[in-house]
């Protein structure tokens, strides 16, 4: 009986890495309904990036923010940087606690900045209150005032070129 | 002729350490992840399942649930660098951490292949507690099918682009300040490397299956070099989990391809 419980486990492990082989050559990973864990994995790291006017990947995202008064007749504020890229020491090779926050929170700014109307981010939207909650965990505004962010993108080093992906509605907390 | 022991006690201590550096990252930074904050999960759990609102998950990924992960991940990692009793016990906790984190959707690369490592290491440690080969080939088969899936995957993926093969991609990643270093702009700038660089890295992951039919130290020398290599991404790109997870997953790719030499007849 135990033998022929191995042998299953064998098949079982052999099927699904064939699967997992099939799932290499899609252009998405499997739906997380139906992998929830993860058991058939996508190994990409950089295969899918590329180059182009509509490509994004390999962008620098920056959520900055500013704050308004809410009394008629005034002007925002300057905007002030809240979420970018963190400099990165040598010592990040060794301990590097915040890779992943910092990441998925510019993961959720990019996808902000996707032009499909589809796509268009909502107010209500998952990713929006997010980088929304960041900008107000940073700038703290007090209580009349209201807060507007938005979404920069830079490319390279020194000759940055500089764009507006998207601009947020006005918020007070 | 797969189970070799003293490669199993090597995965153990090498899944060891990223446990322990894994969760210790998570010790430190679970303070950001409470309810209130940008990633707290009383605004994430609305984009998944029902279930997901169940209250045992709302306290596993509290700020508190996940300090008691990261504690219990480093304690358990610690627990197989030294070689303690009860490895699979240990491996089942890292292996059910690694999965609440799966679900919490918050994966990376490293954690990915940090749970094959564990569940073909816990197949492994089965079949030889029960004497069974099946179940041995198939922990071995899992672990290093999975580790030249990943290679291979991420070449031909890179060949496929032209963005690739001219090193556009690899030059516009390392001079960004998400993906790169200031110390390695000027190098990656320098005229032809870019694309010599992009080459040797898509030739390398693309062709690895073959490596698994070398002689035992041709590929210990092929997959030290991709050690190194996750070492250098580690350096450039800040991805310090990757090495100890993959490596780790370097014992059973050996007798992976030991099992396939000897049934090829290549000796």
């Amino acid at each position: 009986m135990a033998d022929i419980t191995a042998w299953l486990v064998l098949g079982t492990v052999l099927l699904l890495l064939a699967l997992s082989a099939w799932q290499q050559a899609r252009a998405r990973p499997l739906h997380r309904r139906l992998d929830a864990l993860g058991l058939v994995p996508q190994w990409k790291f950089f295969g899918q990036a590329d180059v182009g006017p509509e490509q994004g990947a390999l962008d620098d995202w920056h959520v900055v923010a500013r704050l308004a008064s809410v009394e008629p007749g005034t002007s925002p504020g300057p905007w002030q940087p809240v979420l970018w890229p963190p400099a990165r020491p040598l010592l990040a090779a060794l301990w590097n606690p915040a890779a992943r926050r910092h990441g998925h929170l510019l993961d959720m700014a990019h996808l902000l900045t996707r032009a499909e109307p589809q796509h268009a981010a909502q107010p209500t939207a998952l990713i929006y209150l997010a980088v929304l909650r960041a900008c107000f965990a940073v700038l703290s505004p007090p209580e009349p005032v209201a807060l507007q962010f938005a979404i920069a993108v830079t490319r390279g080093r020194g000759e940055r070129l500089l764009a507006i992906g998207f601009v947020s509605a006005w918020h007070r907390r | 002729m797969i189970a070799a022991a003293p490669w199993l006690v090597l995965t153990c201590r090498l899944l060891g350490g990223w446990a322990l550096l894994d969760g210790a990252q998570w010790l430190s930074d679970a303070r950001h992840w409470g309810s209130g904050s940008p990633l707290g999960w009383d605004l994430h759990r609305w984009q998944g399942r029902p279930w997901w609102r169940w209250s045992v998950f709302t306290a596993l990924y509290s700020a508190r649930g996940l300090a008691a992960m990261g504690l219990l991940q480093a304690g358990a990692g610690a627990w197989l660098v030294a070689g303690g009793p009860l490895p699979g016990l240990a491996l089942a906790v890292v292996g059910l951490i690694g999965a609440a984190q799966a679900l919490r959707g918050v994966g990376k690369g490293a954690d990915k292949m940090a749970l094959v490592v564990v569940t073909g290491t816990l197949l492994h440690l089965a079949g030889l507690r029960w004497h069974l080969p099946a179940l041995v080939l198939a922990g071995v088969a899992w672990t290093g099918g999975q580790l030249t899936l990943a290679y291979a995957a991420s070449g031909w993926s890179k060949l496929a682009r032209p963005s690739w093969r001219d090193g556009e991609v690899l030059t516009r990643a390392l001079t960004s300040y998400s993906w790169g270093a200031g110390w390695i702009v000027q190098l990656v700038r320098m005229p032809k490397l870019a694309p010599v660089m992009a080459w040797a890295i898509m030739l390398a992951e693309a062709l690895f299956p073959l490596a698994l039919l070398l002689p035992a130290p041709l590929l210990a020398a092929v997959l030290t070099g991709f050690g190194l290599f996750h070492v250098a991404i580690a350096l450039v790109l800040g991805l310090n989990t990757y090495p100890l997870a993959f490596v780790a997953a370097y014992p059973a790719t050996m007798l992976l391809g030991a099992w396939l030499r000897a049934h090829l007849g290549l000796g």
